[in-house]
């Protein structure tokens, strides 16, 4: 037997790459799933077919990939080419998607942070994840060869970074994270090809541009917080982004920043090119609940007064659920996305909310409904085109809101008061965009924590993980129960469909491993190769 | 049968780790240039001599690649320089507190990351090595997405390996450092198709394959014929003979400043 090199290489040298393209990605999921939100409109739909309503009670589990050391993986996978990437912890993995064996990983070790981690993109050849510490990582999807990882900010200004990346044409969008604890947030393009920064939008303006007299005698702009912790979405039409800000800092004292406080708990609309603000939307003024605006800005079209309107759905953590017009901004309609609000009596003709009095933080301490936790949040929201209903996990809990009159102190954790939360009750609710109505709800019955969410298939099946670790099928149209499987572990991720091998799969990342499911069918008997082992 | 292997493979540990210690010290002398250096000295006339040169080993362990399995703490070297360990050859040095924290200064710079030690060779000629037809580094290896996909990424490798161990793999490439993720193989598929590259990973069920135009091959085990494996490393082992002159020395030198974190491109 001959050792040869040379003619192997030629045997195998003439596949053609398959490169991820931006029409790819406009073109939205099919076997792939391509952005963290499946589709740059944010709607976590699968066109896939082979999982129905009648046969969803024989899905089985196909594999498992535990992620090292992972403790509470926040990551949605992203699948191409019949290789699904997670990420964890300045970390990702590359599985082979039909067997979840791994393929390749890349661990950052020298990484000064750790935090969550919400996904990777992917665009060309290449994978793009950011590290706590705020580098934007490229690697080669085939081998996890690194081909630049760039810092991007400072963490010694409170900037860390948690957010999948959104990759649009040849740029990389990236947020930020730390609004809790003091930080200026921003929305930041990266070139694709480099990692050069290309423009960067700060959500809390500079002294002297507009909007600073929106932050009161002395604000702490520097400091305001409008964190950029969740990716966004992005239509291809008019090349915008559309993105969503956290709270303005601290949380709940609101004397050290009397005004609305613009740029947070707000919707920006930027122009993809150059990071220009097209327009913005505030939810919640002056926010005192720690009531961010991370929920996802789903692009629909859909009838509106009697003819056809671009529009954006957001169903927000402060307990309603908005319509605005996507082109402009204007406010349509919102309507109660939970039964227990207490804070507004509703939202007014101008988009405000009509504030009930008593319902700040206070030295005492105050009633109030959303809990600090939010009616929603940035677990996965799905949008079914063919029930044209808007599906979203939502959390009915109040907790008290207390105050604290400290000087505010940035980067020491430090939020101005606290909030309690107490008992509650996550039900999974089908929303008619149209109206506000519910077309159905689905309550759930375990201890109410979890941060996992949705996805749709054209054949209407809905996944979701429960509160208690459950993945779950409900059929979209009338949310009656189809199949569970329990996971084990707590749920802070939300659910994929995708195909490889010619089989339909649905994958979700647990706390600590990735699993996926598919219909059952029995294996045939496997007739063993012949293996030769050289020294 | 007849079934080829890739004998152009460099490998290095993908799962190793640079030798860090459990705990780093807080004492003056680490990371200190002048006690590094008093170190460096000490170690070449009291140590070396068992030890290796480069911390090796010879007559006495191999200090570089143990702590990748066993590492050890600032003070436990402190104390084993000072106290030796009884019952073995390895004597108390006698030497003083500051001399010993010195000498572990040193030892704690050789076996960490190659990023962190002063290496002798010239970057840039070892650049020219590297990417240049002799040595043939990059027709299998990728730095910054250049080069082939095939063999280990060695974007950051002065930040994930001692000096010393890389210096191995590219003298003894077989030796201990080979394992799964890259070994060489090739297959043939029922279909008659074959295969070959690096099997990033198998079981008997399935492997994962990447070849040298850079394409993974998913491939479920029912496919398969036939596998042949090779059990040591594609890497061609000749390169003490095929780099010449100060050549190995500059290559290193250039391998150990490919660290990600050192080259901080824009701080904010």
């Amino acid at each position: 037997m001959k050792w040869l090199s040379a003619a192997l290489l030629l045997a195998t040298g003439f596949q053609a790459p398959a490169q991820v393209t931006y029409e790819d990605i406009v073109q939205g999921p099919g076997a792939d799933w391509l952005t963290y939100a499946g589709s740059y409109s944010g709607w976590r739909h699968s066109p896939l077919t082979q999982i129905t309503p009648q046969n969803a009670g024989s899905l089985t589990a196909k594999w498992i990939f535990r992620v090292p050391n992972a403790a509470g993986l926040e990551a949605t996978p992203i699948v191409h080419d019949g290789v699904l990437y997670i990420t964890d912890t300045n970390s990702v993995y590359a599985l082979d998607a039909g067997t979840g064996r791994l393929v390749w990983s890349y661990v950052d070790a020298r990484a000064e942070r750790k935090g969550p981690n919400r996904g990777a993109a992917v665009l060309g050849d290449r994978i793009y994840f950011v590290t706590s510490d705020n580098y934007l990582t490229a690697l080669d999807r085939r081998s996890g060869g690194v081909v630049f990882s760039k810092r991007y900010a400072d963490f010694d200004k409170g900037v860390s970074s948690t957010a999948a990346p959104l990759a649009v044409k040849d740029r990389v969008i990236v947020g930020s994270t730390g609004g809790d604890s003091g930080m200026r947030g921003y929305v930041a393009a990266m070139s694709a090809e480099t990692g050069e920064e290309l423009w960067r939008r700060y959500t809390i303006p500079g002294k002297g541009e507009p909007g600073a007299e929106t932050w009161g005698e002395g604000g702490w702009l520097e400091w305001g917080g409008g964190a950029t912790w969740l990716s966004g979405t992005f239509d291809p039409e008019t090349d915008t982004l559309f993105w969503t800000t956290g709270n303005p800092w601290p949380d709940f004292n609101t004397a050290v920043r009397k005004g609305d406080n613009l740029y947070t708990c707000s919707l920006l609309a930027l122009d993809l090119s150059s990071g220009d603000l097209k327009w913005h939307f505030q939810f919640t003024p002056n926010d005192s609940h720690d009531w961010d605006a991370q929920s996802w800005p789903m692009l629909v079209e859909m009838e509106w007064e009697g003819s056809m309107r671009k529009v954006v759905l957001h169903a927000n953590r402060n307990g309603f659920f908005y319509v605005l017009d996507r082109q402009t901004g204007e406010f349509l309609r919102a309507t109660k996305l939970i039964d227990s609000v207490n804070w507004a009596s509703g939202i007014g003709n101008d988009g405000r909310p009509v504030l009930v009095p008593g319902t700040d933080p206070s030295i005492e301490g105050n009633w109030v409904c959303p809990s600090v936790k939010g009616a929603t949040n940035w677990m996965g929201q799905t949008y079914h085109p063919g029930t044209g209903l808007l599906y979203v996990v939502t959390l009915e809990q109040c907790g008290w809101y207390t105050l604290s009159e400290q000087e505010p102190v940035p980067m020491a954790n430090f939020s101005g008061g606290g909030a309690t939360e107490a008992g509650g009750q996550v039900i999974l609710r089908a929303i008619d965009p149209a109206t506000g109505d519910r077309a159905w709800e689905y309550p759930m019955t375990g201890i109410g924590r979890m941060w996992s969410g949705t996805v749709s298939t054209a054949t209407g099946v809905l996944f979701s993980g429960d509160d208690a670790g459950q993945l779950i099928a409900l059929d979209a149209g009338n949310g009656c129960h189809l199949w569970n499987f329990n996971l084990g572990e707590k749920l802070t991720a939300s659910p994929i469909v995708y195909e490889v091998g010619g089989r339909q799969h649905v994958a979700i990342a647990a706390a600590t491993a990735v699993v996926a499911f598919g219909l059952f069918e029995p294996l045939t008997a496997l007739e063993a190769p012949e293996i030769t082992i050289r020294k | 049968m007849r079934l080829l292997v890739l004998a152009t493979l460099i490998s290095l540990p993908l799962g190793a780790q640079p030798g860090r210690y459990v705990k780093e010290s807080a004492h003056a002398a680490i990371g200190d240039p002048q006690a590094i250096e008093e170190g460096r000295k000490l170690f070449l006339q009291s140590c070396a001599g068992c030890h290796g040169p480069d911390g090796t080993g010879g007559r006495g362990p191999n200090l570089v690649r143990r702590p990748l399995w066993h590492p050890l703490s600032d003070e436990a070297v402190f104390r084993i320089v000072q106290e030796g360990i009884p019952g073995s050859s390895m004597p108390p040095s006698g030497l003083s507190e500051d001399e010993a924290w010195s000498l572990v200064a040193f030892i704690h710079v050789m076996i960490g990351p190659a990023a962190e030690n002063r290496t002798p060779g010239d970057a840039s000629a070892g650049a020219e090595v590297f990417w240049g037809k002799t040595a043939g580094c990059s027709g299998c290896h990728a730095i910054h997405g250049r080069g082939c996909l095939l063999g280990p990424d060695l974007t950051n490798v002065g930040d994930r390996l001692p000096l010393a161990v890389i210096r191995q793999s590219i003298l003894q490439p077989s030796d201990e450092l080979y394992r799964i993720g890259s070994e060489g193989v090739q297959v043939r598929l029922r279909n008659g198709k074959e295969i070959g590259g690096i099997a990033r990973n198998r079981d008997s069920y399935s492997l994962q394959v990447i070849d040298s135009a850079g394409n993974l091959h998913l491939i479920g085990m029912h496919e398969v014929a036939a596998i042949e494996i090779s059990e040591s490393s594609p890497m061609p082992g000749d390169y003490a003979q095929r780099l010449a002159g100060d050549e190995l020395e500059n290559l290193l030198a250039f391998l150990a400043r490919q660290s990600l974190r050192s080259e901080d491109v824009t701080s904010r």
